[in-house]
């Protein structure tokens, strides 16, 4: 968790019930290697935090011991010290590991729950990260660097703010839990209140599904007068929904932002499928940075995935729109920096992101984007374009 | 008589008499379907009786025909209260009943789950006595003995045992309002002794007995008396 102070100050000037925001998107579990999908979003929320903590408090929720808490992790780990006990990860390539996690679901369905359970019980006890995984984050964060994306603490592993039996008990007392432990059953999230299915929680076996660990996290932060902003694919988004009345129940104030995958010739696959060969976040890097040099490859991504790409779109990844945000940011770059010395524009930016910010009680990056960038205006302060869109990776 | 035997005469006689010997459960029978958020043994037993009385006329025939056919789904009756008519709800709010045959049962597979139970369950209790609802208190009823096995009986077959032998007895007419229900849980139960001592003498409709004799999933094969209501009535 990273909180950073707004260096303009909050001017006195939010109308809303909330004072400051937390970013609090899915985390990524460290599986696979990083797809132009998870590109978007990492580009979307660093934009978002960036431009957010101009105007107010913002922080940014990434706690890995939460995608470590998942069947879908711990899984993976499974197969890897059955497949190749003892194998040495350190030197291991994104390719060898994003191969091996198609292999592993390649077999079929998840593992039984004590095959899993040592597994999770040392990530509970001690934090403990795979080596593999270790490896894929490191991979991860390089290429995060290289992107200029602010780190939210991918690496960093922290126990969670309470523990998985205080939230069943914390629902249960607000009556949102179907508890059907004692009979030997599941017991599941009573999400027909809200008009939406049983959820299961935890299952006859004990597993405890991947809403818990994030319940264990932003269910005891869920009392302050900040707006919590839930990042996430659209696939999740029933869970999502769940989430979301969960914490307004418990008196937060919620916003929900599904943000569309990139599709790959017209195909949204989970990664499991493996369709991501010559196509990942690392993949692209190269091929872009054979041609563009890294502030050009930083900004033009962002136009890209952000403001070319909305939020919710659909559309298949395409070269040649890449190839023209790329050309875009590069003339951008020579004009911002022509006008180095300029002072009548901080002021008006600092007005936009203000405006931005109480509109919806957070920077919105496309907004922000394709005001900031539009080709009538001029170009954006300096300072301000390279702090939040090519700027240094903190 | 080999006991099995002795079952399995007594479970072919009450399909006779349910179905008049002609197919009982066809596709379309209607069925019930109660949801279940908590379990207290005496609260679903009362709750399944008033569910039983309540059943429309229109209904009553069909579904004691389907052998009172019910789905258990596990969900909150008061988080469905708004989309779903009730046919009976248990005042904590913990269990609610569907009339059998609604459009209702449908859409609640959707957003519900079958309930799931595997523990045994509800063990053995104390004896307790429950009222049949509905007796205006001036005619005594008569005293109907209930006798349910719990020894390796989970939540899930427990709540379909005991929801069969008290909703047939009471669409049959075998329990009246006014009467009481004497409840013992117990490990194992006996057939009720009949009283020419032929135990292989079928049930007739209005008799004084009613059983739940269902496969032992313990037992391949096996067939297991799970309940048995016995009512002993006044002159009348």
């Amino acid at each position: 968790m990273m909180e950073s102070r707004s260096p303009g100050g909050n001017g006195g000037m939010i109308a809303l019930r909330t004072a400051g925001v937390l970013l609090a998107p899915v985390t990524i579990t460290p599986t696979k290697p990083l797809t132009l999908s998870h590109a978007k979003g990492l580009l979307w929320l660093d934009v978002m935090y960036r431009a957010t903590r101009e105007v107010a408090p913002t922080g940014y929720e990434w706690n890995p011991r939460v995608a470590n808490l998942t069947a879908q992790t711990v899984a993976f780990w499974a197969y890897l010290d059955r497949t190749a006990p003892g194998a040495d990860w350190s030197g291991a390539t994104e390719r060898e590991l994003g191969e091996a996690y198609v292999r592993s679901h390649a077999g079929g369905g998840r593992p039984a729950a004590e095959t899993l359970r040592p597994y999770l019980d040392r990530v509970e006890a001690e934090g403990w990260t795979h080596p593999a995984s270790r490896r894929l984050i490191d991979l991860w964060l390089e290429q995060l660097r290289l992107l200029g994306v602010h780190d939210p603490g991918m690496a960093a592993d922290r126990g969670t703010r309470c523990a998985a039996e205080d939230v069943l008990d914390r629902l249960g007392a607000r009556g949102l839990l179907v508890d059907h432990r004692r009979y030997g059953g599941p017991a599941y999230l009573d999400g027909p209140r809200w008009g939406q299915p049983l959820r299961q929680l935890v299952g006859e076996d004990g597993h405890l599904n991947y809403l818990v660990p994030i319940l264990r996290d932003l269910l005891p932060r869920v009392g302050r007068p900040e707006l919590t902003v839930l990042v996430h694919d659209p696939e999740l988004t029933q869970d999502y929904v769940s989430l979301e009345r969960v914490l307004e129940a418990f008196g937060g104030t919620v916003r929900r932002l599904p943000i569309g995958r990139v599709p790959i010739g017209g195909v949204v696959r989970s990664s499991r499928y493996g369709d991501w060969a010559g196509t990942t976040l690392g993949d692209l890097s190269r091929a872009c940075l054979r041609h563009v040099d890294v502030p050009t490859y930083r900004l033009g991504l962002r136009i890209y995935l952000v403001a070319v790409l909305n939020r919710g779109s659909v559309r298949s990844f395409d070269p040649e729109l890449l190839r023209r945000s790329l050309k875009r940011a590069r003339r951008l770059i020579e004009r911002s920096a022509a006008r180095a010395s300029t002072t009548d524009g901080p002021a008006a930016a600092e007005d936009l992101l203000r405006r931005l910010y109480q509109s919806q009680g957070y920077v919105d990056p496309y907004r922000l984007t394709t005001s900031l960038l539009n080709h009538s205006r001029p170009v954006p302060p300096p300072d301000l374009a390279r702090r939040i869109y090519w700027g240094q990776g903190s | 008589m080999d006991p099995q035997e002795v079952l399995r005469a007594r479970l072919i006689a009450q399909y006779t008499s349910v179905t008049g010997g002609t197919p009982g459960v066809l596709p379309k029978s209607p069925a019930a379907a109660v949801v279940v958020r908590d379990l207290d043994p005496a609260v679903f037993l009362a709750g399944t009786l008033a569910n039983a009385f309540a059943v429309p006329a229109v209904t009553r025939e069909p579904w004691r025909r389907a052998f009172t056919r019910t789905l258990f789904f596990a969900g909150n009756p008061a988080s469905l209260a708004s989309r779903v008519d009730f046919l009976h709800v248990t005042p904590d709010a913990a269990v609610g009943w569907l009339p059998p045959g609604g459009a209702a049962a449908a859409s609640l597979s959707r957003s519900l789950r079958m309930f799931r139970g595997p523990r045994e369950w509800p063990g053995v209790r104390d004896r307790f006595l429950l009222p049949v609802p509905g007796g205006s208190g001036r005619h005594p009823g008569g005293t109907a003995r209930l006798r349910v096995a719990t020894a390796g009986v989970s939540a899930a077959e427990y709540l379909i045992h005991a929801h069969h032998v008290l909703s047939e007895a009471v669409l049959r007419g075998m329990l009246r309002p006014g009467d009481v229900l004497d409840v013992s849980h117990l490990p194992d139960i006996d057939l009720p002794a009949t009283e020419d001592g032929d135990a292989s003498d079928g049930e007739k409709p209005g008799g004084e007995e009613q059983l739940r004799i269902a496969q032992d999933p313990h037992r391949e094969g096996d067939l297991r008396l799970y309940a048995a209501l016995t009512i002993e009535r006044g002159s009348e």
